[in-house]
Formats: structure tokens, C-alpha cells, sequence
């Protein structure tokens, strides 16, 4: 315990994980290893899934004929699942704790903002709709400041995890991944705040500036600035040529891939070592 | 056995049939006939002043201004130029359009002087000094926001405009060429729909609106022929855009409306969609031999900011929201300058990767060797100015530099300044030698700013200046020729035209920057009719003038 504030909340919640699995083994029996597919099993889950559906699709359905937008519709349905998936996360913590309730929170999470950048893809590369439609399942999302927000709880949560044990190559490579990616989305959002203050002054406070180019892609820092106007690096595929959306779909594919090949090494190693 | 023999019969016949299909589908065509010419070279004219690094700016009296009462989009989309000797001296004149103000000839004595001749004529968009009645005078045509284009005829000091014969619309766009190979000049016009429904309303669907129109010379008139019913052109020009040898039409709309194209076949006007990107507010095309490939490329403008940090974009955002409409699925239209490069069978737009997408607020853009060597540069007029669109701006306007960028042998393009970076409000321009020294001088007619010229001082290679002239013909400053040269290795193609860029007319000379070549080989001449004279050689420096002798 002469570790930093970090290590100290870590070493709180495995005290609490320790007493919270003594009582479920004292009652339940022997605690079954965590897998990767445990974080998308829902099978226990199954009566409050169907509920979930009934109730939230009844929401969608209602929020159809009033007319609402598509992402409202959508966000009904996903609202509904919300329950079944929080006591799926309530069973892990309690079986397996903290860490890897954590960690289950965050492949879910961080699986289903990759399905919404391959959403978005497909309406923009696949059905050919305008940037402006092609804003994934609950657009509502698609905002500058949820964007920045989301990737700097993802890099912190896992450093956590990192520091809680999720040690491996592919951990370390999507701790780099999501620093880079942060990092991009911190300079959107300066830039986006700079825009909105730049707005304010000339009194358009009411105009938005979303969806600025960031560091990499087309129009963005490296294809614009005189620094790398015409050097090598404007030639790499990509790099100064996808359009946004696509830029953070790859940004996301890699980091949700990362991830889960980091739980799967990482769980792999912690069932063989308590089988043995 | 029947079936061993009937295999190479099937075989021969089908390559029997290939070929005949072949032949039909790629007919040769008949060889174009071989005319003679004589030449008379002229040296260039000695320096006045050491050379430098720079082009120097010389002020015009004139000012184009938008309505008394401020400009407001669209008086703030500028007026014309055009460039040609219309007093016969030899050198090339200047007349600059204006919108509230008085339209103004400059007559130029060949040593950066000029008289100028102050005519009535406002609300002018488009210009062009062509001889559209072949009598061997050059006109000053010019269309008019809300009124009928009209003809200028210059004579002893003034300048006499009438109305177009035959023509009853007003238009925007305009531009010049022989369409219907009986060898005198037709008009294309375009209409700017969407100043003339905010001028006069729905009437003016219900009167018929407008879009874009085919004038064939015809006795002293002309005949129209109607396109389309809807247009906001801005630019009008003629490339080849299916390469068989015949100038198309090709038709550049701002506000979202697409681009549009028409082929040239043995039916008629083929309407076309050739480009899988194209911009989307198109305020100018070029049509220029930017690699020396000896096929033209397309270069259209539209705004993009060259510079992205926040205040530029915050400048750009309130007024990009309101004129950008949300495109549909599968729409081309891209806010960023397009060059269409021929490659692979079909149109490319290089622009991006050329670096060459984003020059401002874009209006006139265009290609010319400014520093001789050989290679066209790009140069680029832009900013924007009005009272209502840019209201919450300092002075209502996007101030930015006009933009050059220099051709690295058809490699790669930086911008460069040369004394051209001017941060006025720049609407018309184009380039055309008008002290005769073997250097493309430019010309640009800004809004609610003085009218310049860039005198091209730069240090440059060699050059070589043609005039073609077709004597007692209707079109006899070969509107509509092209003219290949062999210089350094470099296959070198020009075209004689009336007008490009946004609103500019052109001057008949074509420009060869040579770079340090000493001779000048293989020049061939395709004039408008499709015959062909060949040239051995011409003396470089000079300004040659190529006279059709059959």
C-alpha cells in the first residue's frame, strides 16, 4: 500500500471484491472463469432481454409515429436493453469483481461506439448517403464534446486496467492507440472551442462548428500545414485524404479490436494460471 | 467432323465480324486537309526596366462598384473583363465591366500607357472582344444582369453598343466558338437563375425562365437553340471531354446546381455527366495543357479556405452554412477547386492531390506560364465582400491574398507570392503580354476596388507569342484553333478562345514560355474547320503572326 492514488481505490475495491466473492462462494459454490464471450452473454439475462425489447421497441415504436428522429427511435430500443446489460455487469462484479465488471463495461461500450462508426461508414461508403444523414444510429452522440469526453474516460479507464492487470502487447499498443486518439480528439476540441469563442465574437453565437478537420485526414493538420505540404507523409494512403468519417472509424476499429484482443490475452492467461 | 469444322468457322467469322465492327466504331478518319500559311515574326520588345523577382502593380483609375446603395450579393459577384486590339494598333486593350459604375476601354500603346474611353454601360457581367461579324473589327460583347447582352462597336475614340440581334434574354455566362462548323462564331449564354428570381420572382419562371442557349450566326442574326430550362452559370467553356476531336460544352452552376456538359455528336447536343466529382459552387473554368501531355486538363473554382486555423474557418462558417445547401446521396459536388485530368479513359479530379483544392474564396482561376519555363502556372483572384451574407464581418468581406501556385513539371504546385498576393476583392482576371516582351503581364477587375495590372518584371526563359489570322473569313482570329509546339522535349498545346476563367474575355495571342530552348520545332496548327498547316520552325523571343493562306 505505498503506491500512488490510483493503486490505493484499486486496492479499496479488491477489498471490497474479496469479501462481496467470500459471501457469493459461501452461498453460490465455485465462481466459473471469465471469458471474453461473458461479456456479451446475456443468456441469464434472458427475461429482462425480451422485457428490455418489448418495452423499449414499444417506446421506438411510439416515438415512430410521432414522428420522432430516426436516433430517438433507436436510442428507445438501446434504453430498453440498459437493465438487462446493468445486472449482467452487477452479476460480473460480483463474481469476478471490479476489475473485471470495468472491464466488461468498457468492451461493451467501446464495442458498441465501433458499431456506430461502422454504422456510419456503411450509410456513407455503402447506402451513399451525405455526410450530414451519415451520423451513425444515435446521432445525438455524434457531438464534438461527447466525442472528447468519451475518449478521455476510455484512456482512463485503461490505464486502470492496466494497472488492475491487463497486461499484455496489445494492452500496451491500445494504450498507445487511444493516447494518439485522445490526443486528436483534444485538438478537435480546442480547435471547436476556438471556433465557437472566434463565433461569439463576431456575434454568431448560434453557429455550430462541428465536424472541423483534426490532426490527420482530408484537409486536416498534416495535408494543410506548410510544415508537411508536400512531403512524404502527404503521400502515405489515407493519411491526408479520408474524409473525417473515416478517419475515426479506422481510429475506432483499431481501438476496439485492441481491446478485445487485450481481454482475450489477458483472460486466457488469468483462467490458465487459476487452472493450474 | 461437323463440329472440328464448324469451331474455325465460328472463329473466323467472329474476328471477321470484330474487325468489321471495329472498323465501323473507330472509323479512320478522313485525313484533315493540309493548308499553307505565310509568317511574320516580330522580336520582342527590349526590357524597360532590369528584370527581378517580381510582378510589379500598376492601379487603373477604374472601379468597379456594386448598387449606390452597398454591395450585396449578387451585384457583389463582380463584373468582367476582356483583352483584344480592338483599335487595331497592334497591341492588346483592356475593357473592365462594372456594375454601378461606368464600363471603361483602355487603350494600351504597347509601353504599360493607357487612354481610357468611358462608355455608359453598368450592370455588366460577362465580356468578350471577339469579331462575331467577321467583317475584320473585333467587338466588345458584353451580357447585362437583367437586360439583353449587346455589341460594342469601337470607333475613332467612343464606343457604340446595340443590342444583340436576336437575342431577347438576359444572361450571365458567356462564350464563343464555332459549334456548327459552318465557320462563323456561335454564342453560348447562361443563365444566373437564381439573381433573377430574387429580381423579379416566380414571374420569371412563368415567362419562361432561363438556362442555358445556343446562338448560331445566321445572316446578320441568330439562331437560338434552348439546352435546358434552368442554369446559374457562371462559367462557360469548351473542352474535348470525350476526346473525339470536337469541342464540347461544358457549363459551370453555382449554388449547388450541378455542372453540365453536352457532346457534340451528329445528332446534336448530347447532354452528359463526365465527372464522378466536380465542385459545387463553380465560379470559373480553365481549360489548359497543365503536364504538357498535349491533352487538356479542367479547372474549376469554388471556395474553400486555404487556410484552415480557427479564424479563418469562424470567417467562413456563418456564410458557408447559408449558401451550401445539404447535398443528396451519390451528389459529385464537392465545396474545393476540381482539375479534371484525362487518365485511365475517363476524367480524374487531380486538384487535392496536387494541392491546389482550397485557393479562398475563389473566382477567376486560370493557367499561364508566368515565368517562361515552360510549364502553365495557376493563379487564382478570390475574396468576397457584401453588405447582407457577410454582415457580421469587418467591412463585410473575407479578405484573403490572390493565389498563386507555380507548376513544378506537372509534379507538384507551391504557392508562391511575386508580387500577386494582392488582398483585394478580386472578380475577373486573366493574362495576356501587353508591353509585348515575351511575358504574360495579368489583368484583374476586382469588387469595390481599383482595376490593376501586374506587370511581369520576373526574370523568365524564352517565349513564344502567336497570333493566327484566317483573312476573309467569319471568323478570322481563329476563335477555336490549336496550336502545338515542340520545345526543351516538351509537347507544348494552346488554344485560341474567346473567354475563360469566371466573366473574362481573352485575347486571340497565345503565350509559350520555352524556358532556355533556342529553337522551336514541330509546330502544328489544327485551325477551327480542322485543317492542319505544319511549320518547321519559328524564331523564339518573337511575336509571330500566322496567316492562313488557303
Amino acid at each position: 500500500m505505498n503506491g500512488s492514488f490510483v493503486e490505493i481505490i484499486i486496492e479499496y475495491f479488491n477489498h471490497l471484491f474479496r469479501i462481496r466473492q467470500t459471501q457469493f462462494a459461501s452461498t453460490q459454490g465455485v465462481v466459473t472463469p471469465m471469458r471474453l464471450r461473458t461479456i456479451f452473454d446475456l443468456r441469464q439475462e434472458w427475461i429482462l432481454v425480451i422485457l428490455g425489447v418489448i418495452v423499449g421497441g414499444l417506446f421506438g415504436f411510439l416515438a415512430f409515429i410521432n414522428k420522432y428522429p430516426a436516433w430517438i427511435q433507436a436510442a428507445c430500443v438501446i434504453a430498453g436493453l440498459l437493465p438487462a446489460y446493468s445486472k449482467h455487469v452487477v452479476d460480473i462484479y460480483v463474481k469476478h469483481g471490479w476489475w473485471s465488471a470495468t472491464l466488461t463495461m468498457l468492451v461493451a461500450a467501446q464495442s458498441f461506439h465501433g458499431v456506430e462508426h461502422l454504422v456510419q461508414w456503411v450509410q456513407y461508403h455503402i447506402l451513399r448517403w451525405p455526410f450530414f444523414k451519415a451520423s451513425g444510429i444515435i446521432s445525438a452522440a455524434n457531438a464534438e464534446w461527447v466525442h472528447f469526453g468519451w475518449n478521455w474516460i476510455v484512456l482512463i479507464i485503461m490505464i486502470v486496467l492496466v494497472v488492475g492487470g491487463l497486461r499484455n502487447p496489445f494492452a500496451y499498443l491500445m494504450i498507445a492507440w487511444t493516447v494518439a486518439h485522445t490526443a486528436e480528439h483534444t485538438y478537435l476540441m480546442w480547435r471547436y472551442l476556438q471556433a465557437l469563442q472566434e463565433l461569439a465574437a463576431l456575434g454568431m453565437p448560434e453557429v455550430s462548428a462541428q465536424g472541423l478537420p483534426g490532426f490527420f485526414g482530408r484537409d486536416g493538420w498534416i495535408a494543410t500545414s506548410e510544415a508537411t505540404r508536400n512531403s512524404f507523409v502527404c503521400r502515405l494512403p489515407g493519411f491526408t485524404t479520408a474524409v473525417r468519417l473515416d478517419v475515426h472509424f479506422w481510429w475506432n476499429v483499431g481501438e476496439t479490436v485492441l481491446l478485445i484482443l487485450a481481454t482475450e490475452t489477458t483472460l486466457r492467461q488469468r483462467n490458465r494460471t487459476s487452472t493450474n | 467432323m461437323a463440329h472440328q469444322t464448324f469451331i474455325p468457322v465460328v472463329f473466323c467469322a467472329s474476328l471477321l465480324l470484330m474487325a468489321c465492327s471495329g472498323a465501323q466504331n473507330g472509323a479512320i478518319p478522313p485525313a484533315a486537309p493540309v493548308v499553307t500559311t505565310t509568317s511574320n515574326s516580330v522580336p520582342f520588345s527590349a526590357q524597360a526596366t532590369p528584370c527581378g523577382t517580381n510582378f510589379v502593380r500598376h492601379e487603373l483609375p477604374h472601379l468597379t462598384l456594386g448598387e449606390p446603395a452597398g454591395t450585396y450579393v449578387y451585384a457583389s459577384n463582380g463584373s468582367g473583363l476582356a483583352v483584344g486590339d480592338v483599335d487595331g494598333d497592334g497591341n492588346e486593350d483592356v475593357v473592365f465591366g462594372n456594375i454601378a459604375g461606368t464600363t471603361t476601354l483602355y487603350l494600351n500603346d504597347g509601353q504599360m500607357q493607357f487612354t481610357p474611353i468611358t462608355t455608359d454601360l453598368r450592370d455588366v457581367r460577362s465580356l468578350a472582344i471577339v469579331d462575331t461579324d467577321g467583317d475584320g473589327k473585333l467587338e466588345i460583347v458584353a451580357t447585362q444582369r437583367f437586360r439583353r447582352p449587346v455589341i460594342g462597336q469601337y470607333s475613332n475614340g467612343t464606343i457604340t453598343f446595340t443590342d444583340m440581334p436576336d437575342v431577347y434574354s438576359s444572361f450571365y455566362a458567356m462564350n464563343w466558338q464555332d459549334l456548327n462548323a459552318d465557320g462563323k462564331l456561335d454564342a453560348v449564354f447562361g443563365t444566373y437563375d437564381t439573381e433573377q428570381l430574387q429580381n423579379q420572382g416566380l414571374i420569371f419562371n412563368e415567362r419562361g425562365g432561363g438556362g442555358v442557349f445556343v446562338y448560331y450566326r445566321d445572316g446578320a442574326g441568330y439562331r437560338g437553340e434552348r439546352l435546358n430550362q434552368q442554369a446559374d452559370a457562371l462559367a462557360i467553356a469548351f473542352p474535348d471531354i470525350n476526346h473525339d476531336g470536337v469541342k464540347d460544352i461544358l457549363v459551370g452552376n453555382d449554388f449547388n446546381r450541378r455542372d453540365m456538359a453536352w457532346l457534340a455528336t451528329p445528332t446534336g447536343w448530347q447532354s452528359v455527366e463526365p465527372f464522378w466529382q466536380t465542385t459545387e459552387n463553380t465560379m470559373s473554368i480553365d481549360v489548359a495543357d497543365v503536364f504538357n501531355t498535349g491533352t487538356n486538363a479542367i479547372f474549376a473554382t469554388d471556395m474553400k479556405p486555404y487556410d484552415q486555423d480557427v479564424k479563418t474557418m469562424a470567417e467562413w462558417l456563418p456564410a458557408m452554412k447559408k449558401l451550401n445547401r445539404p447535398l443528396t446521396a451519390d451528389d459529385p459536388q464537392f465545396t474545393e477547386n476540381t482539375l479534371q485530368v484525362w487518365q485511365y479513359n475517363r476524367w480524374q479530379n487531380q486538384a487535392y492531390n496536387l494541392q491546389i483544392d482550397a485557393s479562398g474564396w475563389s473566382w477567376s482561376g486560370k493557367f499561364g506560364d508566368l515565368d517562361n519555363d515552360g510549364w502553365q502556372d495557376l493563379y487564382v483572384v478570390n475574396g468576397m465582400v457584401a453588405k447582407d451574407l457577410l454582415s457580421y464581418l469587418p467591412k463585410n468581406q473575407i479578405d484573403e491574398p490572390d493565389m498563386l501556385f507555380v507548376n513544378h513539371a506537372g509534379q507538384s504546385f507551391t504557392r508562391e507570392d511575386w508580387g500577386l498576393s494582392d488582398s483585394g476583392s478580386g472578380r475577373s482576371m486573366t493574362m495576356v503580354d501587353l508591353n509585348r516582351d515575351g511575358r504574360l503581364d495579368v489583368v484583374v477587375n476586382p469588387m469595390d476596388g481599383h482595376a490593376a495590372i501586374y506587370e511581369n518584371q520576373r526574370c523568365a526563359g524564352n517565349s513564344l507569342e502567336l497570333r493566327l489570322l484566317q483573312p476573309n473569313h467569319p471568323n478570322p482570329t481563329a476563335i477555336g484553333a490549336t496550336v502545338r509546339i515542340t520545345a526543351t522535349g516538351l509537347n507544348m498545346m494552346r488554344d485560341v478562345r474567346a473567354a475563360s476563367g469566371y466573366l473574362s474575355g481573352e485575347g486571340a495571342t497565345i503565350h509559350f514560355g520555352i524556358g532556355s530552348a533556342t529553337t522551336v520545332s514541330n509546330i502544328e496548327i489544327t485551325w477551327p474547320d480542322g485543317a492542319i498547316s505544319h511549320i518547321d520552325s519559328i524564331p523564339v523571343n518573337t511575336l509571330t503572326t500566322i496567316t492562313r493562306t488557303e
